[in-house]
C-alpha cells in the first residue's frame, strides 16, 4: 500500500515537474541563444536575455530569424539608423561656463505666447 | 539616403518572406541569407510557413492611447482577425496591451457610424438622416464659405484631442488659412502642465521622457505610471528592465491617494493627501538642500534662481533655496501632506543619493488634479534639477523628432489676415490667459456668453467634451448655442448627439498616416496603414476631409493645401532627409535607436535646456526660478515664478462639512483614449482590481465607510455640487481616509444591447466627470441609495 502511494506521488511530482519544464515565458528562449551560439545579451539589453531587444536582436527578429545574428554595422542597416550626431556636440568644452543672464522685466509681451506654445513638436 | 517613392510608401512589409526578400535587397545581409534557416516559433514564421496566398501581416500603429504602439495585424480574405505587437518598435517591442488587442473590435464594432449624418429634427433630438458624403461636404463648405465671405472666419473654432504625426499641423495650416486662430487642442491640465512646467524651468516646449531604464531611483508623482501615462508601453518595459532585468536593481516609488496597480507593483507606495504633491516635492527639496546632498557643482553652473539675487534694475529676488528652506520643512509638510517627517526625510535622502534619480511628472488626464498644476509640476520638475538627472542617463530627456520636408509656403489673404488677428474664442493670449493653459477648458463658458465673439461654426474632432469635460450639460447648453456643429466622430457618442453634422472618421486601421515616436528620447516614425482594402464603412480620414474641404473652398485655402489625399501630404513630408524610408516601409518603423546625452555646457546642451524660450535667454540655465513666467506676468512677484504649493480650493472651502470627501481619479489601462464607443472585450475586464465589469464602482476606504455606514457592495450615490451618480460601494484600504475614487471612463450611452452581463439601460456604468464643477479636485458626499 505504501509503495503504491509512493509511486502515485512520484508520479505525481515527475508529472508537476514536466508540466514545469514545458512551460516558459513566452519570450525567454534560451534555446535561440543555444543555436545562434551567442550569450543573450546579443539581442536583449538583458544580459540575462528576455525584455527589451537590443538592436542586433531587433534586426534578427526583422531578418525572420535567420541562421546567425548580424553584426552591429547589418542591423543599423537593417534597422535603418543613421544618426547625423556629431559626437563631440555632446562633450562639455573646458572652461568655465556662462554665466547667467541677469533679469529682465519684459512686460507687454505676453500675447505671443499662446501661438509659440500650440506649436510643440510631435504628436 | 533612400528616397520615399509612392510604391515604397504604399509598400506592405508584413511577413516573414517580404521581409527576407527586402533585406537580401538591403545589401549587406547576403552573407546571412546563405544556407539561413528560420528557426523559432512566431506569427511572421508560422504564415511564412504554410500562408496562403490571401494571409498577410500588416504593419501599422496604434492610436487607442498616446503611445503609439507598433502592431502587426492579420489580415485573412482581407478581414482583419488578429492583432500582436511589432517586435521591431521600439516602444512595445512586441508586446500588445489589451486595448491593441481589441482594437479589431473597434474597427468592426456595431456602434461605428457608417456613413455622414444630419439632423433633422432638434438638435440632441436624436432624428437623424444618412446623406452622401457629397452632400454633406457642400453643406460644410457652403457655411464656411458665406462665414469667410462675410468676413467672420474667425467664428469658425475647431476643437482637437490628440492627434497623430502631421495631423495637428495639418488643422492649424487649414485653419490658418481659412483666417481663423481657433485650432484649439482640448488638453487636459495636467498635461498641459507638464509641458508648460518644462518650458518655463528647463525651456524646452515639449512633454519631458524619463529613461525608466537606467534609473537607480525612481519617484513617481501622481497619475497612474504603468496603467495609463502617456508613454506606458514604453515604461512598462523600462520599468521591468529596470527593476528585474539589470544587475543593479532600481527602486520605485509610487505617490498617490491610492494605491493603483502603478503603487501594487513599485517597490514603495506612499499615500499622501489629495492635492499636496507639490508640498512634498518641496518638502523633499528642503531636506536635499539643507543637508547639502544636491548636486551643487550642476546648481551653481547651470541652474537660474537658486540663490537669492537681483535684477538688472537692482531689485532682490527670492531664490528656490530660501523659498523652500523658509516655508517647507519637513514637520509642516507632514502636516500639509500626511507623509510622516521621517518619511518625507527618508524619501528625499534615498532620491539624492541613489543617483541617477528622477521625478516623473504625470502626463495624463487626472494626474495632478490640485488647480494649481503648474506650479506644482514646477516643484516636482525641480527636484530633477537638484539632483543633475537634465539629460543624463536615468534622468529627463528631451524627446528628439526627425527632420521632415518643409511644409510649402502658404499666404494668407486680407479675409484670413483679419480674422487669424481676432483674440482666440477661448481667451488663450488674453491678459488673465496669457499662457493658454487651461483656456480651452472654458471654451464652453465663453460660447455661452457670446464672447470674445458669437461662435458660428464649431468642428469637434476626437474630444467628447459633453462627456469628459467638467460640468457637462453647460458644454452641451454651448454646443447648441452654435448655429453649426460638426462632428467626426466615430460612435453617436455625446457631444456628436448635440450636432447638426456627423463627418464620421476611419479608424486608424483603415488610413494612411505616420506617428512619431515619442517616450523614447530618440527621433522616430512609425507608420499608419491601413489593413483593410476599404474601410468598414463609407468613412473618411479627418485629414482627406479637410483637404477636401480646402478644395471646395478654393483661393487660397486651396492652394494652401496642394494634395489630393492625406496620405500624399504624409508621403511627402516623410520625404525628408531624416528618415530612412525603405527601413521605414519594411519594419512599419524607423528610429536612431541611440540618444547621446548632451554634457552640460556642451553644444548639445542648448538643444536641451533653454531650446524654445520666447522671452528668457537660452543661457543654457535651467529656472528654479522661472524668468519665462517672470516675462508672461502683468505684475510679476517672486511666488509667481518659483515652484509652489497652494492648498486646494476644494480642501478649504466652504461646503467641506456638507461634502467631506475628496473626489480623485485614476487613468486605467482599461481606458481606450481616443475612442467613445463600447469595446466588449476591455468592458469585461475593465476594473482589474476590482473585479469590476460593464460597469462602474466607487472605492471608499474602510473608516470612511463605516462612519457613513456602508459595506461593499451597496448601491451608493455620490454627490457633488455638480450633480450625483449612482455606483456600487467598494471598501478599500488603499485609499487615502478622505478621498473617494472613480473610473472616469465610463458612463457612456450605447444604442447597442450587447448582452453577456450588460446593463438593461443605455448606459454602461456611471459618469463620474458628471460631478466635476471645474478643474481641480471636487468634494462629494456618498450615501446609500
Amino acid at each position: 500500500m505504501k509503495a503504491r502511494w509512493f509511486v502515485a506521488l512520484l508520479a505525481m511530482l515527475a508529472m508537476i515537474g514536466g508540466v514545469a519544464l514545458a512551460i516558459r515565458p513566452a519570450e525567454a528562449l534560451p534555446e535561440y541563444a543555444a543555436q545562434m551560439g551567442e550569450p543573450c545579451a546579443s539581442c536583449h539589453v538583458s544580459p540575462s536575455g528576455g525584455g527589451p531587444r537590443s538592436p542586433r536582436g531587433l534586426a534578427w527578429v526583422a531578418a525572420g530569424k535567420l541562421g546567425a545574428v548580424p553584426d552591429l554595422a547589418q542591423a543599423l542597416e537593417v534597422l535603418g539608423v543613421h544618426t547625423q550626431v556629431n559626437p563631440q556636440d555632446f562633450q562639455a568644452p573646458p572652461g568655465a561656463p556662462r554665466p547667467a543672464a541677469p533679469l529682465q522685466l519684459k512686460q507687454g509681451q505676453a500675447g505671443a505666447y499662446y501661438r509659440w506654445l500650440q506649436n510643440y513638436p510631435g504628436n | 539616403m533612400v528616397k520615399l517613392s509612392r510604391r515604397a510608401f504604399l509598400r506592405t512589409a508584413g511577413t516573414a518572406a517580404t521581409s527576407l526578400a527586402a533585406l537580401a535587397a538591403a545589401g549587406g545581409m547576403h552573407a546571412l541569407l546563405e544556407g539561413s534557416q528560420n528557426v523559432g516559433p512566431g506569427p511572421d514564421d508560422a504564415v511564412a510557413a504554410a500562408a496562403p496566398a490571401q494571409e498577410s501581416w500588416v504593419k501599422t500603429t496604434c492610436a487607442l492611447c498616446p503611445s503609439g504602439c507598433g502592431l502587426n495585424v492579420r489580415v485573412v480574405d482581407g478581414r482583419a482577425v488578429k492583432v500582436e505587437g511589432n517586435p521591431l518598435h521600439p516602444v512595445n517591442q512586441g508586446a500588445c496591451c489589451l486595448k491593441g488587442q481589441a482594437a479589431l473590435e473597434a474597427l468592426y464594432s456595431p456602434e461605428r457610424i457608417r456613413r455622414p449624418l444630419l439632423q433633422t429634427g432638434a438638435r440632441g433630438g436624436g432624428d437623424w438622416q444618412e446623406i452622401s458624403w457629397d452632400d454633406a461636404l457642400q453643406r460644410v463648405a457652403g457655411i464656411l464659405a458665406r462665414l469667410r465671405a462675410a468676413g467672420q472666419p474667425q467664428s469658425v473654432v475647431f476643437l482637437h484631442g490628440q492627434t497623430r504625426g502631421q495631423m495637428r499641423d495639418l488643422i492649424q495650416r487649414f485653419m490658418t488659412a481659412y483666417g481663423s486662430p481657433n485650432a484649439i487642442a482640448l488638453e487636459s491640465p495636467d498635461e498641459q502642465a507638464a509641458r508648460l512646467a518644462m518650458f518655463v524651468t528647463q525651456g524646452i516646449n515639449g512633454f519631458p521622457v524619463y529613461d525608466l531604464a537606467n534609473a537607480r531611483y525612481v519617484l513617481a508623482f501622481g497619475g497612474n505610471l504603468l496603467e495609463s501615462s502617456r508613454h506606458v508601453m514604453a515604461y512598462l518595459g523600462a520599468a521591468a528592465l529596470m527593476r528585474r532585468g539589470r544587475p543593479d536593481r532600481g527602486r520605485l516609488v509610487a505617490v498617490h491617494p491610492r494605491l493603483s496597480l502603478t503603487g501594487i507593483k513599485a517597490d514603495e507606495w506612499v499615500p499622501i493627501r489629495p492635492g499636496t504633491y507639490a508640498a512634498l516635492a518641496l518638502g523633499m527639496a528642503n531636506v536635499i538642500i539643507d543637508d547639502g546632498l544636491y548636486d551643487k557643482d550642476f546648481v551653481r553652473d547651470f541652474t537660474f534662481g537658486f540663490e537669492d539675487f537681483s535684477d538688472d534694475g537692482g531689485r532682490a529676488h527670492m531664490g528656490f533655496k530660501s523659498l523652500v528652506l523658509d516655508r517647507f520643512g519637513p514637520d509642516q509638510v507632514a502636516t500639509i501632506t500626511g507623509v510622516p517627517a521621517a518619511d518625507i526625510a527618508r524619501l528625499a535622502g534615498e532620491f539624492a543619493t541613489n543617483r541617477p534619480a528622477v521625478a516623473v511628472l504625470p502626463l495624463e488626464p487626472h494626474g495632478l488634479d490640485d488647480g494649481h498644476e503648474l506650479y506644482t509640476a514646477m516643484a516636482i520638475h525641480s527636484l530633477n534639477a537638484l539632483v543633475g538627472a537634465i539629460d543624463s542617463s536615468g534622468g529627463v530627456l528631451v524627446q528628439r523628432y526627425p527632420r521632415l520636408a518643409p511644409w510649402p509656403a502658404m499666404a494668407a489673404d486680407a479675409t484670413a489676415r483679419a480674422g487669424l488677428a481676432q483674440p482666440r474664442a477661448d481667451g488663450a493670449g488674453s491678459s488673465d490667459e496669457n499662457l493658454g493653459a487651461g483656456a480651452a477648458g472654458r471654451l464652453a463658458d465663453r460660447i455661452r456668453s457670446g464672447q470674445p465673439y458669437p461662435v458660428q461654426a464649431l468642428f469637434l474632432q476626437g474630444v467628447d467634451p459633453v462627456h469628459d469635460g467638467s460640468a457637462g450639460p453647460d458644454c452641451a447648453e454651448a454646443l447648441l448655442k452654435v448655429p453649426f456643429v460638426v462632428s467626426f466622430a466615430s460612435t453617436l457618442d455625446e457631444s456628436a448627439a448635440h450636432a447638426d453634422l456627423i463627418l464620421p472618421a476611419s479608424s486608424f486601421l483603415e488610413t494612411w498616416g505616420d506617428d512619431y515616436l515619442e517616450g523614447t528620447g530618440f527621433a522616430g516614425l512609425s507608420l499608419h496603414q491601413p489593413v483593410l482594402e476599404s474601410p468598414v464603412g463609407d468613412t473618411r480620414d479627418v485629414g482627406d476631409v479637410l483637404l477636401q474641404l480646402a478644395a471646395l473652398l478654393g483661393g487660397p485655402v486651396a492652394a494652401a493645401h496642394p494634395w489630393h489625399t492625406y496620405g500624399d501630404l504624409v508621403q511627402e513630408r516623410l520625404a525628408g532627409a531624416d528618415v530612412d524610408a525603405a527601413a521605414l516601409a519594411r519594419n512599419g518603423i524607423w528610429s536612431e535607436l541611440s540618444y547621446p546625452h548632451a554634457a552640460p555646457g556642451s553644444p548639445a546642451w542648448r538643444d536641451v535646456v533653454g531650446r524654445d524660450r520666447l522671452n528668457a535667454p537660452s543661457d543654457g540655465r535651467f529656472d528654479f526660478f522661472a524668468r519665462e513666467l517672470f516675462a508672461a506676468l502683468e505684475t510679476p512677484e517672486d511666488a509667481g515664478c518659483l515652484p509652489g504649493f497652494e492648498l486646494p480650493v476644494a480642501a478649504s472651502d466652504a461646503t467641506a462639512e456638507a461634502y467631506p470627501l475628496l473626489l480623485i481619479s485614476q487613468g486605467l489601462m482599461t481606458e481606450p483614449a481616443g475612442w467613445a464607443g463600447i469595446i466588449p472585450s476591455l468592458q469585461e475586464c475593465y476594473g482589474l482590481q476590482s473585479n469590476t465589469r460593464w460597469d462602474s464602482w466607487v472605492e471608499i476606504s474602510p473608516t470612511a465607510a463605516a462612519a457613513a455606514g456602508l459595506a461593499s457592495g451597496d448601491l451608493v450615490w455620490v454627490e457633488s455640487t455638480a450633480g450625483r451618480v449612482q455606483a456600487r460601494a467598494r471598501l478599500y484600504p488603499g485609499l487615502w481616509p478622505d478621498a473617494v475614487f472613480m473610473p472616469g471612463w465610463q458612463g457612456r450611452f450605447t444604442n447597442v444591447r450587447w448582452g453577456r452581463g450588460a446593463p438593461p439601460n443605455l448606459q454602461v456604468g456611471a459618469n463620474a466627470n458628471a460631478l466635476r464643477a471645474g478643474d481641480g479636485i471636487t468634494r462629494v458626499r456618498v450615501y446609500r441609495a
